[in-house]
């Protein structure tokens, strides 16, 4: 692409969500707007977005990171060849997932719901020279979209119940769904779905294999959009299923289990990048977690920790990729000394990793205290794990933070490059570390009044808003974070000991890409196996395969048939003496094909055949179908004629064994019956004249043609001719490739055979 | 194959058949005929072309390889379809102007498209067997 256009391509994919997040911002009046144009009226399904609280929460991050992302790519992707076509993916995935969370149907949901999964495999398998990068795309693409698929069984089971498709419809019900019948399977579906996306046990691993992504997709995918879909979905849904104890049971688990288990891999990790990609898993399972509870604190901490994660999660992956980038690795033991390089850049990562671990006055300080408050009310269990999870958390922030920095340079340590002056590289970063303290510091009203007080009145049944305050005095939640940190510094300074120990204990248990693993190979074995037993390339076989088939459906409808229409009705017997000539050539012309020894006889018996079913039609009157036959048959012996001309070798039938020509003639003789049988009892009905009359009728005045063959082709059923004109031309296309294929294959042998 | 009769009278036959094909073409909507019959005549007049001379030959007097007939035939088809779509109608209605219309375009298109496919597979035969 010539720079001028270039650079104008850039500016407009960085200026997009920017417009984007403006126009949002514009057209939403709290607490809800809704907007709507049809698109398919036929099926009900219309274009229509709905703006609330939490649609606009989701969509402004999406937009506003977006924009951010967009800028730090133009700087992080200079050297990436089809840096154009990369912020095309990454502006398509943006339309994809706004698309995703301010969709009013569920239908359309899904279709967006599937885009995200179609841009993000286009995304993670970017470096799609590299193996590795095609089979993690692959794998989210797998994962995700299964889950997709069960998601939109469910999704229209939920419909059907709610009797609309419409998302603000379906949510003023309420709970009123739960007698239904659909309503647990439904449920279930739609889990599965939301758990696949967000990453949660034991989907989670697509999302740590998908960081062969360059940096910036990681950036956004997984701070503020892909893996927050499932999440927005398990919100948007929460009036629906919340009161079920189902719900509460199912994604409190997941949620716990999740972060707990993600929290104890993201210390395990060396790469710094996949640290973060682990957490990321940890903070998913706290929402989750949070949603499954559902309170009105569960709720509030839920809407804090999703703007606060996406905040400091894409600031320190930029970090992260600026780290790549001044040095060439992410491997936590290589890293010393980058300060000297990275001020900027340390300076945003102080700021992002400080809301990580959650000090104050930070956002991630106040998510943190309300996931405390929402835990506490039910209990121990909930908050014990989210104290370690959040723990781990604080040892991974220092971890980050002070070895790779601030430890004095170190000979062996890679060498730096200084990246800083680019400022794309660092502006981003930097202002995502100030969104993280000044709303919380300065913004806190505003963001109660446009975010949590609508999102929380549409989440919950009878909302109890809960007014945010950063101090709110000496508190146990505010205990709990004490514990927190002190946990954590205690598990950053044991990590030289713990990790080896962990490495050693949990490096046999069996994960989830393994048992991922297990099931490709499965379905590729099973693939091949059945291409084995019924692509095996003989032509006896293939047609043998399709007459047993036939027979079989024939047998079937005959056999019920048979027992309704009992005895079987008399036939009419109005023969003319030309009947009676075709009937008795036809027969001998169909031993000859069966007797004949040499295949040119065999070839002119067949084609008597058809020329006789010519006949058939002509004598019936229907002179178009007679000349397509004749066309046909005539075509079937010139291609014939060409191969016979050439191939001398197949000029003869061989003589098969007596057990495979009774076995074929038993197969042939089946199907000569029941086609027989069937024509019997079909034409023991008097025919339905009302299609033919129809068109008898409206082909001169609809179709102004009076030949009703052609005008049924080209006017009332043009749309078939129109397919079947595509079908002829792939079928062409086809065999020629086939004949093709085996002229390249020849030629590869070839140069093989050269080379050795 | 090699006899000087049919070698000569081939080319007269080919042009005849030709002419006929576009004749049912052009008579389909009315009386027998139709692109689908039409295009298959065409085919079997090259075919015989074929047989009388060598596969460049035919490709020679084809101009364009047969797969640029088989898509144009599908686009044209296509276009006929689209066409009502500008004067109001759903995908594929009839628009007449006369004796002339758009079903008559739809079966140029398909008439090409058969033309294309079917005689794209037969060079190809001759080509790979000989």
């Amino acid at each position: 692409m010539p720079n001028p256009i270039l650079k104008l391509w850039l500016a407009f994919c960085a200026l997009l969500p920017l417009g984007i997040f403006l126009l949002i911002g514009a057209s939403y009046k709290p607490p809800e707007t809704l907007l709507y144009w049809p698109w398919i009226p036929s099926l009900d399904i219309p274009f229509s977005l709905r703006l609330d609280g939490l649609s606009v929460l989701f969509a402004s991050l999406i937009s506003g990171v977006g924009f951010l992302v967009q800028l730090y790519a133009i700087a992080y992707m200079k050297p990436y060849k089809g840096r154009a076509a990369f912020h095309l993916y990454l502006t398509l995935f943006m339309l994809a997932m706004l698309g995703l969370v301010l969709a009013d149907n569920l239908l359309l949901l899904f279709v967006f719901w599937e885009l995200t999964t179609l841009t993000s495999y286009l995304l993670i398998g970017f470096n799609h020279e590299k193996e590795g990068s095609r089979k993690n795309a692959l794998q989210a693409m797998l994962v995700t979209g299964t889950g997709g698929l069960a998601m939109l069984a469910g999704l229209i089971m939920l419909g059907e119940m709610a009797g609309t498709y419409s998302i603000s419809t379906i949510i003023t019900q309420g709970a009123s769904l739960a007698q239904q019948p659909w309503f647990t399977p439904s449920l279930l579906l739609i889990l599965l779905g939301a758990f696949t996306k967000s990453a949660q046990l034991p989907f989670h691993f697509w999302l740590p294999g998908a960081m062969a992504a360059p940096t910036p997709v990681s950036a956004y995918l997984h701070s503020s959009t892909m893996v927050k879909a499932g999440v927005y979905l398990l919100a948007r849904l929460l009036p629906v299923y919340g009161d079920s104890s189902l719900w509460f049971t199912l994604l409190c688990s997941a949620g716990t289990f999740t972060a707990l288990w993600c929290a104890i891999q993201a210390y395990r990790q060396t790469d710094l990048k996949l640290m973060l990609a682990f957490s990321t898993n940890v903070i998913l399972g706290q929402l989750v977690m949070l949603i499954g509870i559902g309170s009105s604190y569960a709720v509030t901490a839920a809407l804090l920790l999703i703007a606060a994660h996406s905040f400091y999660k894409a600031g320190l992956f930029m970090v992260v990729g600026n780290i790549d980038k001044a040095t060439g690795t992410r491997e936590y033991h290589e890293l010393a000394g980058l300060r000297a390089v990275l001020a900027i850049s340390f300076t945003a990562a102080l700021v992002t990793a400080a809301s990580k671990a959650g000090l104050p006055p930070s956002f991630g300080f106040l998510s943190k205290e309300y996931l405390y408050k929402a835990g506490l009310e039910f209990g121990w269990v909930l908050s014990g794990t989210m104290l370690l999870a959040n723990a781990i958390m604080v040892a991974l922030a220092l971890l980050i933070l002070i070895k790779p920095f601030l430890k004095p340079h170190h000979p062996k340590a890679a060498p730096l490059k200084a990246v800083e002056h680019n400022q794309l590289l660092w502006l981003p970063p930097i202002v995502l570390a100030l969104l993280s303290v000044i709303v919380p510091v300065a913004l806190l009203n505003w963001y109660q009044g446009v975010i949590i007080d609508p999102a929380a009145s549409v989440m919950l049944a009878t909302p109890q808003v809960k007014t945010v305050k950063l101090w709110e005095g000496l508190n146990l939640p505010l205990l709990l974070s004490a514990l927190t940190l002190l946990l954590g510094i205690l598990l950053y300074v044991a990590y030289p000991r713990l990790k080896p120990r962990l490495d050693q204990h949990l490096s046999g248990l069996t994960s989830g890409p393994a048992v991922y693993q297990h099931l490709l190979n499965a379905v590729i074995k099973l693939a091949n196996w059945q291409t084995r037993v019924l692509q095996h390339g003989h032509l006896t076989q293939y047609s043998l395969q399709f007459f047993l088939v036939l027979l079989a459906f024939l047998g079937t409808v005959l056999g019920k048939a048979f027992w309704q229409i009992h005895p079987l009705p008399s036939i009419e017997w109005d023969l003319y003496y030309y009947d009676v000539v075709l009937a008795v050539f036809l027969v001998i012309a169909a031993f000859v094909v069966v007797k004949a020894r040499t295949l040119l006889l065999a070839v002119a018996a067949l084609g008597t055949i058809g020329f006789l079913t010519t006949m058939v039609f002509l004598v019936y009157s229907a002179p178009d179908v007679a000349k397509t036959q004749l066309l046909v048959e005539t075509l079937l012996v010139v291609f014939i004629a060409i191969v016979l001309r050439h191939l001398s070798a197949v000029s003869s039938v061989p003589r098969h064994s007596t057990s495979r020509r009774i076995i074929h003639a038993c197969v042939a003789a089946g199907i000569g019956i029941s086609i027989t049988l069937a024509l019997w009892i079909i034409t023991a009905v008097p025919m339905n004249q009302e299609i033919s009359e129809f068109y008898a009728q409206t082909s001169v005045s609809g179709g102004k043609g009076r030949n009703i063959v052609n005008v049924i082709l080209v006017d009332f059923r043009a749309f078939d001719t129109l397919g079947e004109a595509v079908v002829v031309v792939i079928a062409g296309l086809a065999a020629v490739a086939v004949l093709a294929g085996k002229r390249i294959n020849k030629l590869v042998s070839e140069t093989d055979k050269e080379h050795r | 194959m090699s006899s000087i009769i049919f070698r000569t009278s081939a080319h007269f036959v080919t042009v005849l058949m030709l002419v006929f094909s576009v004749y049912l073409l052009l008579r389909g909507h009315n009386n027998p005929g139709g692109g689908f019959i039409a295009g298959l005549i065409a085919v079997i007049a090259f075919a015989l072309l074929m047989l009388a001379e060598t596969t460049d030959y035919v490709r020679d007097r084809l101009i364009y390889p047969p797969a640029v007939f088989a898509g144009s035939g599908v686009l044209i088809a296509l276009l006929a379809g689209l066409l009502p779509l500008f004067f109001g109608q759903p995908f594929l209605s009839g628009l007449w102007w006369g004796k002339i219309g758009s079903p008559l375009l739809f079966d140029i298109g398909i008439y090409l498209a058969v033309i294309g496919s079917v005689l794209m597979v037969l060079l190809n035969v001759e080509e790979e067997l000989s």
